[in-house]
Parts: structure tokens; C-alpha cells; sequence
């Protein structure tokens, strides 16, 4: 399908609201989905969802007394912490890692970071932070988008052009570098006349502070292909050859025009606005509508081929808008169901996926929840994008060190292990870490200082709040009646940080 | 393995253990079926050179040999603790896969499989395999415990994934702080009944299951046992220096090695130990030196310790990294002398838990590119982990897409190690 008929899908589709939970019923064949989620369960959801945090206390009081789904959804999308979460997830989509190593030195990103932030703020389309990311040059501190290049480039073209795949189309390219793909007609030949796109970069160090960057070279350099056959034995490896850039499946080699025409090649293909989308669905639903995220062309097909195809013609139309698409998947009846599952089928989309929460999301959250004022939030302008940006990055790491955290790459990776979810070294560094106890007598000492010395109901629904975006349930009222002391308090916060309901979303 | 059902029949039987030392002679190399009680995993993340570690070739490693305690055999000479108990070890030098890219390769050997398609078809890495089939060595501890990196537990299920420690402070996650010990009985009384009130307002799911699971094992390391097995300061200064764990810049390595020693003698049955220092594609000539003497150290000192506390025969230590590096003399790159990633030939060694010793399985060529003498596959070299763990390789495990699958599909155990 061609990125026209992506568009003509969205166009026959999207007239109508509800389109989204047309596709998604017309699926459930027979099967009730759940009902609707209750208020305090959709504003902490989406907080976490498009915030990267659960609201302020401030914030979930006002919602709770008048709640407003669509324009809740409208002032997260404007927010500060968005434009930080969303870089956060490109971030992460493209450079996977967030410190680079370049010769002896480690870089931790942050510029990159910045430079992530500013274009989601400033409402740049995804095309052209792919394409400004693709023919990034320059140094690191005025160009810090030469992040991606050099964080693929130093293991190898190889490895930059399966994570160019991977990440932007949702494709495995990477089996084709040492023999023919498998499952999808990319030969060895189509890979490496991808790669090839790339052959006139280098990467370099500054001879005085060692900061890296990425120039581009007249002459193409050879690659080396990791062939694993030696022509004979004892024989050296084999030599460089010179490969014409050629995308897959054109007819011929590229114009000339190199990394330019790869990022227009890119975005003209369907898989491109097809990944972002399924990605984007996959970050609020819990999972992609097609799975593997990097399967596209592969054996297993997406679940709602339709919906898939509308989303991305949508996607495009609105000038490959992030916010534009989020907007419509949180306003979906599929997003806003309950997480009551009954045994239903998740890839039907008929309920909420329970998900634990990222470390960023665990920190961010637990940081807010604990301090005594509202940090301010940084105010982005986009006329002098560039310092602000760097203020952003600051106030981000200003807010992690109040109550005496660490900043959230440095926590230790136990908090949530490997593995997301149920993990015991988790569970006992979340119990207790010293790191974690602090802070939680740091929220007691909120708490305390909000509404007085004197400690009764008021206190503990402070911490529901703060924590759960809810107000105390009639058993949690039980269980703490007649409890005045602020080691009840503590008890009642250590409970709630460790429960289920904190560490996922819901 | 029909080998192997035979001898796992006779085990069952009352005398076996009497009959097994005595028939020992007449089943060779089966007598060595399940000896290993407990493993110790190194594992040389990045892709050691096999030539500038186990397998030197004249005019072709970049460091010099020298010899070890087995007559013949010859090993880089930064390593001469490990040439002092090269009589304890199996040194495989015909390892051969077809993966030489980090993440496929690291999955292979890990695994004895390739990734599979997504997420639900990925295979348990052998760790997390040990975890399922081993009964715990106490309540108290974790069965697999991972030292900076821990192999994932796919299908098996989320407990049976690495225990994972942080070396730079392991305990203080093992007790409250002082002030709260006393509020942990009702701490934990909230925490239940949160948990129980969000079960039954969203209705129990595996996720939850596992939480709580999750909680219970939690519960049950907070005691003084397992607080114990993971203090390494109890350790006197001398052993930890060997370890090299001592001076301005401790091995982090060495000390994962002490600490896998003491989780062993305590009940934990599995601990991968991480050295991450290996993928030298520049500066090899002069990164070798340094990775080669935090191993020797760690290493080195581990299968003296296991030897002398008499639990190597019981305890299977490997060394494996995902592939090796590409032989002959190494290239300049940049002006830089380094060598690439090499899958056709490399080395991994073993050593206790019922592995020969003192033997050296395997040949390569002159410039250490190519298996000339018994090749090994990864999934030879799994089937052959099992067979010292006593696993039955028939035995079918399901998928989380719900296929049945055998962990080993095509390889057959390596008779030479075990005879």
C-alpha cells in the first residue's frame, strides 16, 4: 500500500467520530468490554500516559471536582512535561541508550535530550526530526542530534542501518547482513546499498575537549562486509568493497543527493508512518496493534489491519502531528475502558492493559508525590528555544535531587529489573532502599506541613491523592480511623508505594 | 539422549548412588550425568579473543604464551593464575557458531538458541532454566543470582529470572533501616490489604499473581540468611585481595567472584558473574593486558577457593563469551591494532561439577581461524551443560504462544568432557 492510499483510507475512514472503536468493536464479536474507567483511574492514567507523571495534588484536585476528559487530554498535550516524556520515548526509539561512548569518554545525552525536547515543544513534525536526526552534522554541542550517527556509527554501519530499519520502519533489516532476509525480499544486496547511504559520513573527536561529531567526506568509504566465509583457509578477511547507495527495491542507485534523499525515501515508504503510529498506540495501550513492534513484513500480521492503515493516513494528514495522533488514541473508548479484564484477549483492545511503570515514570512520579511545594514547572518559550531547553534539562535534574534522589539514569536497575513487573530484587530495593526511605519520609513531611501538625483523615487522603490521583476508598477510611501518628502515616505511605496500584498503570 | 533416559532410570533406583561409583568404570562418560549441584557462570561479555586468551598461535596473538600446569598446553601469559589450575580445567578451542553480532550471538550461546520471531517465542537462558529445574537451595535465597548481568527467563516465568545484585551495596536492600524493623509486620498487613482491594476491584490476573508472589519472596530474604551469604566484608582482606577486590581500583569482577563463591556455600545454585571489557576492535595490544589480569585474579582464585573448599566437584564453572575475534596477526584499523567479531572459531573452558580435567578439546588452525579438530556448536555445548546438570533433553517445555519445545533441538552432549 502506498502512503496515497493511506491517505484516501484516512479520508474514507475518519469522517465520522468514533472511528477508532468502529474497528475496535467491529472485532469483539460478541465479547462485552469493559465499561468505561471512573475519573480519578482516566486523570491518573492519562497523566502517566502523555506527562510521563501522575498529576500534582493541585492538579487532581481540580480535575476530580470538574472533570473534563477532552480538555484534560488538550492541556497535557500543551504541557511542559509532555514535550520532556515524548523526547524521552525518541530518545529511547532512536539512540536506545541514553549515554553515548566515543573514544575513552562517556557523553550522558542530555543535549541530545534537549535538542529532543525543543522540537517536541515547538510542535516540529516527526518527518523532519527523522530527517534532521538522518542528516545530522556537525559537533555534538551545536548539533547534538549527530547523537544518533555516532551512537550506531561506532559499532558499525551494519548496526546504524538494522536500527534505522527497526526503529523507523518497524522492520528487521539486520538478518540480511550476513545472508538473505528470511521472511521479507530484502536481499543482502538492498541492506547494504542502505548502509551505503552513509558512506560519505565520519565521525571525528575534538583534539581539545574530545567532544564527538559526524562531517561528511568527499570520497565514499568501502565497507567491509561481515562475511563469516574466509575465500580460503588462512587467507585475511576480505577486502573493503564500494557500494552504491540504493533504496530497497528502487531500480537503480540513488541520485546522489545521500542522507537528504535516504530521509526522503524513508518517509515516503508506508512502514514509516505505520511504525510511529503503532508505536505511539503500543505506548498507551500496552501493546502494539501490530506485534512484534519491529515486525512489520513478518511473519504475524497486525491485529486491525484497517485501523492501522487509518491511523497512519490520519497521522500524515495532520502533518505527521505526535499530538494528533495521541489526542485521538486517548479519546477513544478503547483507551478510556477499565482494566477489569475477564479473561478477555488483550490484543482485542476490549479493556486497559495493566502496566508497570517505566523508571522514569516510577521516579518522576514518587519525586512529585513527595515534595512539600509544587516545583514550578519550567516554562518553555519557543523564541529562545535553545536555552530553555537546557533550563528544562536543569530544572529536570533540580527536581530529582530535591529529597535527596539521584537522577533517574542513575537508579539502580534493580528498582524495576530487567524484566518489567514482578521482580524480587525490585520488590527489596523498593522496600527498602535508603534512597526510596527518604523520600517517603519526605512525602510525610508534606503531608504534614499541608494540613497540620495534627494528624487524622485529611493526612492519609493526601497520600492517596498524591500518589493515586484518588481520595481515600471506604476501606482504606477503616483502616486508618484512629490513627494519629505520623509513624501511621509512614506505614500508610510505604504501603501505598509498594502497592500494585502505585507501580502500575491502570 | 537415550543415553541419558537410561542412566536417569537407573538414578531412580534405591542403591544407585552405591552402584554408581562402582559401575562408574562400565558407563564412562554417563557417570558424570547431573554431577553439577550448583553453577558458576563467567560470563565475557563483548567477545574475548580466542588467541590472546586460551588458544595462542605463534605470529598471530599479540601478547606471548606461557606454560601451565597441564604438560603441552600453553595459555596468554597474562594469565598465570588460571596456568597454575589449568589442570582443573576443559578448554574447549573448537567452539564454532554462525553469529557475530553481539545481540544474536550473546542470545545463542546464552540461550542454545537464535531470537525467534518476537517476545513469546525467545528461549530461557541457561540461568534462568537452572532456576526451574533445580529445587532452591533454601527458602531464603534466590536459586539464580546475577552479578551485572542476568540471562532472561522467557517462558520459564518471572521468578525464574536472575536475582540481580548491586555489587557496590547488596545488603541495604535486605533489611529496613533500623528505625522502621519494627513496623515491617504492619507495613506488610497495608500492603496486603491495598493490594487486596485493587485485586478486587480490577479482578486477579498473572500480573497480579506475580506481584504477589513477587512480595512473598521478598518477605522471606529480609531474614538473617540471606543477609549473611550476600556479605562479602565478612570476607577476610587477603581472599579479597586475590580476588583482586582490594586497592585504589577493586575488580568488580573479583568481587563478584568472591561473592558467588560465598552465595554457593550458602544454598544459592546458580550466580553469572559479568566481565564486560572484552570487544577490542581498537588497542587490543594494549587493552588485553588489564581485562586478562582482573580475570586471572577473579578467575584464577575462584577455582583454587572452589578446589580447596571441596566444591568444584559439585560446582560446574564456565567461562563463555558470544563469539571470538578475527584471527591472524590482528589488523590495524584507524592505526589502531584490534580485531573484529570472529563466530567461525573460538574458545570457552569448563571446569568441576563432573567435567574432565586438565583437557584440552579441539584445534584450530595455524592463525586460530578456523576448527580443524571436533567442532562444538552451542547447542552441542548446552546439551552438554545439561547432561552435568542432569536435565533431561527430551523433556518438552511449552512457549508463551503455546508450542511445545524441546530447549535443545539438534545438539549432542560432548563425550569428551565428561569422560
Amino acid at each position: 500500500m502506498r502512503v496515497a492510499a493511506l491517505l484516501a483510507a484516512a479520508l474514507a475512514g475518519t469522517a465520522n467520530d468514533g472511528w477508532i472503536d468502529r474497528h475496535i468493536e467491529f472485532r469483539l464479536e460478541g465479547v462485552t468490554p469493559s465499561p468505561l474507567c471512573d475519573e480519578p483511574e482516566f486523570l491518573r492514567r492519562v497523566s502517566l500516559d502523555l506527562a510521563g507523571v501522575v498529576p500534582t495534588m493541585s492538579e487532581a484536585r481540580a480535575y476530580l471536582a470538574r472533570p473534563d476528559r477532552r480538555k484534560l487530554v488538550d492541556r497535557l498535550l500543551e504541557s511542559d512535561e509532555f514535550s520532556a516524556r515524548w523526547a524521552r520515548f525518541l530518545l529511547e526509539l532512536t539512540a536506545e541508550s541514553r549515554a553515548i561512548s566515543f573514544g575513552n569518554q562517556d557523553f550522558n545525552g542530555h543535549a541530545y535530550y534537549g535538542w529532543l525536547v525543543r522540537q517536541i515543544h515547538e510542535r516540529r513534525p516527526y518527518d523532519r526530526i527523522v530527517r534532521d536526526i538522518i542528516g545530522a552534522k556537525g559537533g555534538y554541542e551545536e548539533a547534538p542530534e549527530v547523537q544518533f550517527l555516532i551512537r550506531w556509527r561506532v559499532i558499525g554501519l551494519g548496526d546504524l542501518t538494522s536500527h534505522l530499519g527497526k526503529a523507523i520502519l518497524g522492520t528487521r533489516l539486520r538478518c540480511a547482513q550476513c545472508h538473505d532476509h528470511p521472511y521479507q525480499r530484502i536481499s543482502q544486496e538492498d541492506f547494504w546499498g542502505v548502509a551505503a547511504f552513509f558512506t560519505r559520513t565520519r565521525e571525528y573527536a575534538n583534539t581539545d575537549d574530545g567532544l564527538p561529531g559526524i562531517t561528511e567526506v568527499k570520497q565514499p568509504f568501502k565497507i567491509r562486509l561481515p562475511s563469516q566465509e574466509l575465500p580460503k583457509e588462512g587467507a585475511p578477511p576480505p577486502e573493503p568493497v564500494a557500494i552504491e547507495p540504493r533504496w530497497l527495491g528502487a531500480s537503480g542507485p540513488a541520485s546522489g543527493a545521500g542522507r537528504a534523499e535516504l530521509a526522503k525515501s524513508l518517509a515516503a515508504d508506508p512502514l514509516f508512518a505505520k511504525n510511529i503510529v503503532n508505536r505511539l498506540w503500543a505506548e498507551l495501550m500496552g501493546r502494539g496493534l501490530q506485534e512484534p513492534l519491529d515486525g512489520f513484513g513478518g511473519k504475524t500480521k497486525p491485529s486491525h489491519p484497517r485501523l492501522l492503515d487509518e491511523l497512519a493516513g490520519h497521522f500524515i494528514q495532520s502533518g505527521y502531528d505526535l499530538r494528533a495522533t495521541l489526542r485521538l488514541i486517548a479519546m477513544s473508548k478503547a483507551y478510556q475502558r477499565s482494566c477489569r479484564s475477564d479473561g478477555m484477549e488483550p490484543a482485542l483492545f476490549a479493556h486497559a492493559a495493566l502496566r508497570p511503570l517505566s523508571v522514569d515514570q516510577l521516579y518522576l512520579s514518587l519525586n512529585r508525590a513527595t515534595v512539600v511545594q509544587e516545583p514550578s514547572a519550567p516554562r518553555l518559550d519557543a523564541g529562545s528555544g535553545k536555552a530553555n531547553a537546557k533550563e528544562m534539562m536543569m530544572a529536570d535534574r533540580n527536581a530529582a535531587s530535591s529529597a535527596d534522589a539521584l537522577y533517574a539514569d542513575r537508579w539502580p536497575r534493580q528498582l524495576l529489573g530487567d524484566v518489567p513487573g514482578a521482580s524480587t530484587a525490585g520488590r527489596l530495593a523498593m522496600f527498602n532502599r535508603r534512597e526510596i526511605q527518604k523520600l517517603i519520609d519526605a512525602g510525610v513531611h508534606a503531608a504534614l506541613k499541608a494540613m497540620g501538625p495534627n494528624v487524622g483523615e485529611d493526612h492519609f487522603e493526601y497520600i492517596t491523592l498524591a500518589l493515586l490521583s484518588r481520595p481515600l476508598s471506604k476501606s482504606e477510611r477503616k483502616r486508618v480511623e484512629g490513627k494519629k501518628d505520623t509513624a501511621d502515616l509512614r506505614d500508610f505511605f510505604w504501603a501505598a508505594v509498594n502497592s500494585i496500584e502505585f507501580r502500575y498503570n491502570h | 539422549m537415550s543415553c541419558t533416559c537410561t542412566r536417569r532410570s537407573f538414578l531412580g533406583m534405591s542403591a544407585g548412588a552405591v552402584f554408581a561409583s562402582r559401575l562408574a568404570p562400565l558407563f564412562g562418560q554417563e557417570s558424570r550425568f547431573g554431577r553439577a549441584k550448583n553453577c558458576i557462570f563467567l560470563y565475557m561479555s563483548g567477545g574475548p579473543s580466542h588467541l590472546e586468551t586460551w588458544d595462542h598461535k605463534e605470529g598471530s596473538s599479540c601478547v606471548k604464551a606461557i606454560d601451565t600446569a597441564v604438560r603441552g598446553v600453553r595459555i596468554s601469559e597474562h594469565l598465570p593464575r588460571l596456568a597454575k589450575v589449568t589442570d582443573r580445567l576443559s578448554i574447549v578451542r573448537s567452539m564454532t557458531s554462525t553469529e557475530a553480532d553481539h545481540a544474536p550471538a550473546a542470545t545463542l550461546m546464552l540461550t542454545g538458541n537464535g531470537g525467534g520471531a518476537s517476545a513469546a517465542q525467545a528461549f530461557p537462558a541457561f540461568g534462568a532454566v537452572c532456576s526451574k529445574e533445580w529445587s532452591p537451595g533454601s527458602a531464603a535465597l534466590p536459586t539464580y543470582v546475577g552479578v551485572g548481568s542476568g540471562g532472561g527467563p522467557a517462558f520459564l516465568g518471572n521468578e525464574h529470572g536472575a536475582f540481580m545484585v548491586d555489587l557496590s551495596d547488596p545488603l541495604s536492600i535486605l533489611r529496613p533501616r533500623e528505625e522502621d524493623q519494627p513496623r515491617l509486620t504492619t507495613r506488610l498487613g497495608l500492603l496486603k490489604a491495598a493490594d487486596d482491594d485493587f485485586v478486587r476491584r480490577t479482578n486477579p490476573t498473572t500480573v497480579t499473581d506475580d506481584e504477589r508472589k513477587a512480595v512473598h519472596r521478598a518477605v522471606e530474604m529480609m531474614g538473617p540468611k540471606a543477609y549473611k551469604a550476600f556479605d562479602v566484608s565478612q570476607e577476610n582482606e587477603r581472599v579479597r585481595a586475590a580476588y583482586g577486590d582490594a586497592g585504589d581500583t577493586p575488580s568488580a569482577f573479583g568481587r563478584g567472584c568472591l561473592l558467588a563463591r560465598r552465595l554457593v556455600e550458602h544454598g544459592v545454585r546458580f550466580v553469572e558473574v559479568i566481565l564486560d571489557k572484552w570487544d577490542m576492535h581498537y588497542d587490543i595490544d594494549q587493552l588485553i593486558g588489564p581485562a586478562s589480569e582482573e580475570l586471572d585474579a577473579g578467575m584464577g582464585t575462584l577455582i583454587q577457593e572452589l578446589t580447596d573448599r571441596r566444591l568444584l566437584d559439585e560446582t560446574l564453572v564456565v567461562w563463555m563469551g558470544e563469539f571470538g575475534r578475527t584471527p591472524g596477526p590482528p589488523p590495524r584499523f584507524q592505526g589502531k591494532l584490534g580485531r573484529d567479531h570472529w563466530a567461525k572459531a573460538f574458545s570457552l573452558v569448563l571446569a568441576g561439577g563432573g567435567v574432565a580435567r586438565g583437557r584440552v578439546i579441539g584445534a584450530t588452525d595455524a592463525i586460530g581461524a578456523h576448527v580443524t579438530d571436533r567442532p562444538v556448536t552451542p547447542q552441542d555445548f548446552h546439551a552438554s551443560l545439561y547432561h552435568a546438570f542432569g536435565f533431561d533433553l527430551n523433556k518438552k517445555y511449552m512457549t508463551l504462544d503455546g508450542r511445545p519445545v524441546k530447549l535443545i533441538e539438534k545438539g549432542s552432549v560432548v563425550k569428551e568432557l565428561f569422560a
